[in-house]
């Protein structure tokens, strides 16, 4: 279901006047048209196809041979014979046909235990690409938000890049006028605290613009392909939601696909061992034969007792047993297998630590960041009352302008922590997201 | 409900019927002040028509303001320190001052902003009233909060105080002109209010 919506999203994406796509609609629209996942989905279709290479053992094979050469002319019997082949009339064809049709009936195991190797190594792809799927929805994400990141700070930019420029106009003509109240030294900070925003404009221009693009990428869209999104600044913190940190965990454990790749890769495993183990069994199989010559140039014998190979019909059945013998390649195969049986026993260990591990510090991450952005906004808060309340004084003749540039330079340095600490949020959602499984 | 820049001042008048509740009384504040000229160019002066409107929309401003007690709460125990007659002069000067830098700017502020008017928190009287006012900026994605602190008196809804994200700017007057005093004394803090008086005054926002 959520590819379909994803594939329709995807087609309407590149459609001018779409409607802007929201995070999770990136997300669609990356699971249908991103190259990651076609790759890893390319790699289903090869283990598939490895799958019923592995089931044709099942199904009859049919080999023939047939040909047409030149024969010179050959009459006579046994005894007394003439060949003839000077002139060109002594020439003529010579049809050869051989089939061989054979249907296996008995593998002794070993081609079902190759069978189900095969099946599980496909579930391991499938899994791979749920795994693919996940790491292509984080990183989304973490554009998406990285974008919002950037715009985020630039009304406020924009905000104090006004401020300071009237501050300084008027901060000049007080200058020219010759009033006392401002000195060369209090232009200058206001000149660099202007070049200063400036450079913070630029940036986050910048980096909107980059996260753009490489969202684009990860969606998997053309650079020239137009794309509309939903927001143009981090939203706001949604209301807090008790995580249980074990109910995750064992949640985890039911959605990485890091597990269904270990179950199903150390079924693999084993069948594929199995499987070399059998090696050197026989194939039981039922095959029949035809062979059919035919050529005018040459006199056929009606003589059952004389072998003519170049006039000849010969037929029949059989069921017998095929050796395949190289035990010296079933050993190293059989030792390939353990090592992999090795490598799963090994990521199973790691996943078993290392899967919990990853969503305890996503979740704390999420806890550190939520607490982080409260404590934030504490200070955006307090920096405006700041800002609000040297304002007043200034304007009344009873501030200076220096404490509502300091105020204004908090506020800045404030709200660009606030919004840090909200995109960290919004990211560590999205890796708890991906360590859990959804 | 926020009535938009062009309210006819007859409008005006009505919501600023002092009779009205506490919330009624802030949106007619909100709407008064929107109403206030400004210059859009600093070099240019406003024409005569919007200083004579200026005129009729200060008076109104001036009726929901309780002026008298605000700037004596905002002097406080410094009274004791000016002569009579100087604390008269500083204490109209600085109703000036607030008048001329709070009309005009306020309502440029409130016009870029996004209001949600409540009433605030019940005080202990039913003479006393808080109106909660949120101001969410465009430019800024963080909230606001005024506090207009509302009295009745003789049947009249003022404004005594205004709160911001709840800390007084009457109480934040009062700090700033002992800091004045202590430094340059009550001279000190008359010459920097009459300073800013007559800076504004060449604003030039309302006939003489």
């Amino acid at each position: 279901m959520r590819i379909a919506i994803g594939c329709v999203l995807a087609l309407s994406a590149g459609t001018a006047g779409a409607a802007p796509l929201t995070a999770d609609e990136c997300v669609a629209v990356a699971l249908a048209k991103s190259a990651k996942i076609e790759e890893a989905a390319a790699k289903v279709r090869e283990y598939e196809a490895r799958l019923a290479e592995v089931e044709s053992v099942y199904y009859p094979k049919l080999q023939a041979v047939a040909y047409v050469a030149p024969m010179f002319t050959l009459s006579g019997d046994a005894t007394h014979f003439e060949r003839r082949y000077k002139s060109s009339k002594d020439w003529g064809p010579y049809t050869h046909l051989q089939a061989l049709l054979a249907q296996p009936l008995y593998t002794f195991g070993r081609a079902e235990a190759g069978e189900v190797a095969a099946a599980e190594r496909v579930e391991v792809e499938r899994a791979r690409v749920r795994e693919v799927e996940l790491a292509v929805a984080l990183e989304v994400r973490k554009l998406y938000y990285g974008r919002l990141l950037a715009l985020s700070m630039l009304p406020a930019l924009d905000a104090a890049a006004a401020t300071v420029r009237e501050a300084l106009e008027r901060g000049e003509e007080r200058y020219d006028a010759g009033t006392g109240e401002v000195s060369q030294a209090d232009l200058m900070k206001l000149t660099y605290g202007r070049s200063e925003i400036a450079k913070g404009q630029l940036e986050a221009q910048y980096g909107a613009t980059l996260a753009a693009a490489a969202l684009k990428q990860a969606m998997g869209l053309a650079d020239d392909q137009p794309l509309a999104l939903a927001d143009d600044r981090l939203p706001d913190l949604p209301g807090e939601e008790p995580l249980s940190v074990p109910a995750l965990v064992a949640e985890s454990a039911r959605r990485r696909p890091e597990w269904r790749q270990i179950q199903h890769g150390r079924r693999a495993v084993e069948s594929l061992a199995l499987a070399e183990l059998r090696a050197n069994y026989p194939v039981l199989f039922a095959a029949g034969q035809l062979t059919y010559d035919w050529t005018p140039m040459r006199q056929d014998s009606p003589n059952p007792y004389v072998y003519d190979a170049y006039n000849q019909l010969v037929g029949g059945v059989a069921i017998g047993l095929l050796f395949n013998l190289d035990p010296a390649l079933a050993a190293a195969k059989a030792r390939g297998a353990e090592a992999l049986a090795a490598e799963i026993d090994a990521l199973d260990r790691f996943a078993a630590t290392g899967i919990p591990l990853r969503v305890r510090k996503a979740a704390g991450d999420l806890q550190r960041a939520r607490r982080l952005a409260e404590l934030s906004a504490d200070g955006v808060k307090a920096t405006k009352k700041w800002m609000a309340f040297a304002a007043t004084q200034y304007l009344t003749g009873l501030g200076d302008a220096r404490d509502l540039l300091e105020g204004l330079v908090a506020y800045l340095s404030a709200k660009k922590a606030a919004y840090q600490a909200s995109y960290e949020y919004f990211v560590s959602r999205a890796a708890l997201d991906f360590a859990v499984g959804h | 409900m926020v009535l938009g820049h062009a309210t006819p001042l007859l409008l005006l008048s009505f919501l600023a019927g002092t009779a009205a509740d506490p919330v009624t009384r802030t949106e007619a504040l909100v709407a008064t002040f929107k109403a206030v000229k400004t210059k859009t160019n600093a070099a240019a002066p406003l024409s005569d028509a919007d200083r004579k409107q200026n005129g009729a929309t200060f008076a109104l401003l001036d009726d929901f303001f309780d002026f008298d007690r605000i700037t004596n709460d905002a002097i406080g125990d410094l009274k004791s320190r000016f002569a009579p007659d100087a604390l008269k002069q500083f204490l109209a000067n600085f109703k000036d001052v607030i008048r001329l830098v709070a009309y005009p700017n306020s309502g440029a502020a409130l016009a870029k902003a996004k209001l949600h008017l409540k009433a605030g928190p019940k005080r202990d009287t039913a003479t006393q009233a808080d109106v909660d006012m949120t101001l969410r900026g465009d430019a800024d994605d963080s909230d606001t909060r005024v506090t207009f602190h509302w009295e009745q008196r003789q049947g009249t809804w003022r404004i005594y105080d205004v709160s911001f994200d709840g800390s007084s700017l009457v109480k934040d007057y009062r700090n700033q002109f002992g800091r004045i005093v202590d430094k340059d004394k009550v001279e000190g803090l008359t010459s920097k209010v009459k300073k800013k008086l007559d800076e504004r005054r060449k604003e030039d926002l309302i006939l003489p």
